[in-house]
């Protein structure tokens, strides 16, 4: 191992790898939540829908495409006054995670607002005709049924969320990214480079199984 | 029951307004099967809906036992809602759910507890015929299978009318017939008052005590079934009972006859010009060791005597049958035996 990687530090290599995962996991739960906490908002107040509202569909929508549309490495930047406020750092794993989970959720929201859309009218009248309330609609037929949706929208996010964690490495946010562009790049240590970008793809391919395997349990179409 | 006064619904669409119902007035009487035929786009499938007011009627009253729903607040309407079971064309079913929680669906939302809701879903497993398939998703499960499921899961909170919204129209005949069999069932067992909608006329003479006949928004026949269908008074009507009566090709299909008629045998009779009908029509009944009756019988006239196509029944000794067969086909008419 020594022979073929000489200049990677192991002890560093794990470390970096469970900031990574810290940041991942995390970002991801807080993603996972207010994703379908603004998707269902985008979906419920649509034209036609059972909260049917212009002008919140209109702000939310209109928010959730702006943050969707700019570079993460500028969203990083401009909500360093917002990760002081919060995290009272700007370096290190922890001030990661603001920019990474507005960087994230605007983009779940959609894929569980597609997701949602895709529940079948049929089935939410036919809920109607039974006598249930717009919350029990929300929680027994609409999250129920669109949840193989809801699942694999996460593997995709968190695919692109790994991926912000690593350009958020570059700017001092510790983890895989700050290890493989410092240490590896800048001191022309390619092997560095080489094993944090292998980690990286392991995670990757770890979330993917995962997560085709649970859509596949639940999807019962 | 059910009384529509003056009620009129319009839709508000891009290119201006649509009326789907004008000044539709209606009354269904407690524990009949009423139904609603007319083509699509004839507003039936809004008039359905405004019975559990999943649509909103735009003037006029609707009430179901007594009681205006389109004055309710949202609540009380949900629990009205309740009293009223509704199927589907298309079974709406949560796939995401088994059959047996699916049809305890209704009674979570109306939050009976876990131990109540076994009970009611096995005696309802049990009516609709499903034993055995209470774990299978919807999926796994056959049209006529799902329309079950529909039905047990409309009928799981003890409604006192069932909406049928073109309930047998995604299904093959055979699971059509079947189906419409259950809602006669449960019509008399349950005492339940049923409302369905439907462009097939051949529902509405299997089960319907009365009918509506919708079009273009208004209702222009309306009455018991059997007088209907004897004397229809509107164009649209005759063309509806003709979807009964007459065959695509002018002809009963051989299978459906069988199924029809399970005893007996059956024998077809085409004859045109140049043969008598006098001579065939008695020759048909002259034969003292046979009990014929007539089927079914098309004469189409033409410029010389008429095209006749006749099946009869009868009853008696296979060779004399025959003999008789024969002694028709002396006259010039085409004799097929459907079944000796």
């Amino acid at each position: 191992m020594s022979q073929l990687f000489p200049n990677v530090d192991w002890m560093s290599m794990w470390t970096a790898t469970v900031e990574t995962l810290y940041m991942t996991f995390v970002s991801a739960v807080f993603t996972f939540i207010l994703g379908i906490a603004l998707g269902l908002l985008l979906f419920l107040t649509a034209s036609g829908s059972l909260y049917e509202n212009k002008w919140i569909y209109r702000t939310v929508s209109s928010i959730v495409n702006v943050f969707r549309s700019i570079p993460f490495i500028i969203l990083i930047i401009l909500l360093i006054p917002l990760t002081v406020l919060i995290v009272r750092t700007m370096i290190g794993a922890s001030a990661a995670l603001p920019s990474i989970i507005i960087g994230s959720a605007p983009f779940y929201a959609r894929l569980v607002e597609i997701g949602l859309r895709e529940v079948d009218k049929g089935v939410i009248e036919a809920a109607q005709a039974m006598g249930a309330t717009r919350a029990q609609i929300v929680w027994k037929v609409l999250l129920p049924e669109s949840l193989p949706s809801i699942v694999s929208g996460m593997t995709v996010t968190l695919i692109a969320l790994i991926s912000n964690t690593a350009m958020a490495g570059v700017v001092g946010a510790g983890g895989l990214g700050t290890l493989a562009y410092n240490d590896g790049f800048e001191a022309y240590k390619n092997d560095v480079t080489f094993v944090a970008t292998i980690i990286i793809l392991i995670i990757v391919f770890i979330i993917q199984f995962a997560g085709d395997l649970i859509t596949r349990k639940v999807d019962k179409r | 029951m059910i009384r529509f006064t003056d009620v009129k619904k319009v839709y508000q669409t891009g290119n201006g307004p649509v009326q789907a119902l004008a000044d539709l007035n209606l009354e269904v009487r407690r524990g009949e099967i009423f139904g609603i035929i007319g083509y699509s786009g004839a507003g039936k499938s809004t008039l359905i809906r405004l019975i559990n007011l999943l649509e909103k009627p735009t003037e006029g009253r609707i009430e179901v036992e007594g009681r205006a729903l389109n004055t309710l607040s949202e609540k009380e309407l949900r629990l009205e809602r309740k009293k009223i079971g509704m199927i589907f064309q298309h079974f709406n079913l949560l796939w995401s759910r088994t059959v047996e929680e699916n049809i305890a669906f209704p009674l979570e939302l109306a939050g009976l507890p876990r131990k109540k809701r076994k009970e009611r879903v096995a005696e309802l497993i049990r009516l609709v015929g499903l034993n055995g398939r209470e774990h299978t998703y919807p999926s796994q499960l056959s049209g006529g299978q799902k329309q079950r499921v529909g039905i047990a899961r409309a009928l799981a909170s003890r409604p006192q009318v069932l909406l049928c919204d073109e309930a047998t129209s995604a299904l093959d005949p055979k699971t059509t017939d079947s189906i419409l069999n259950l809602l006669v069932e449960i019509n008399r067992k349950l005492g339940l008052t049923i409302v369905l909608i439907t462009h097939e006329m051949h529902v509405i003479k299997k089960i319907c005590t009365r009918v509506a006949v919708l079009d273009k928004g208004m209702i222009v026949e309306e009455g018991k079934v059997e007088d209907v269908f004897n004397e229809p008074k509107q164009l649209i009507t005759r063309e509806f009972v003709r979807q009964v009566t007459q065959h695509p090709s002018g002809e009963i299909p051989g299978e459906e006859l069988i199924n029809a008629y399970p005893d007996g045998r059956l024998a077809k009779f085409v004859f045109g010009r140049g043969v008598s009908q006098q001579q065939v029509i008695s020759r048909l009944f002259s034969n003292q060791r046979l009990s014929v009756t007539i089927v079914s019988g098309m004469f189409e006239p033409e410029e010389n005597g008429a095209q006749a196509s006749i099946i009869v029944r009868a009853e008696g000794d296979p060779d004399v049958f025959r003999e008789w067969i024969g002694s028709i086909s002396e006259l010039g008419v085409k004799a097929e035996v459907i079944r000796s």
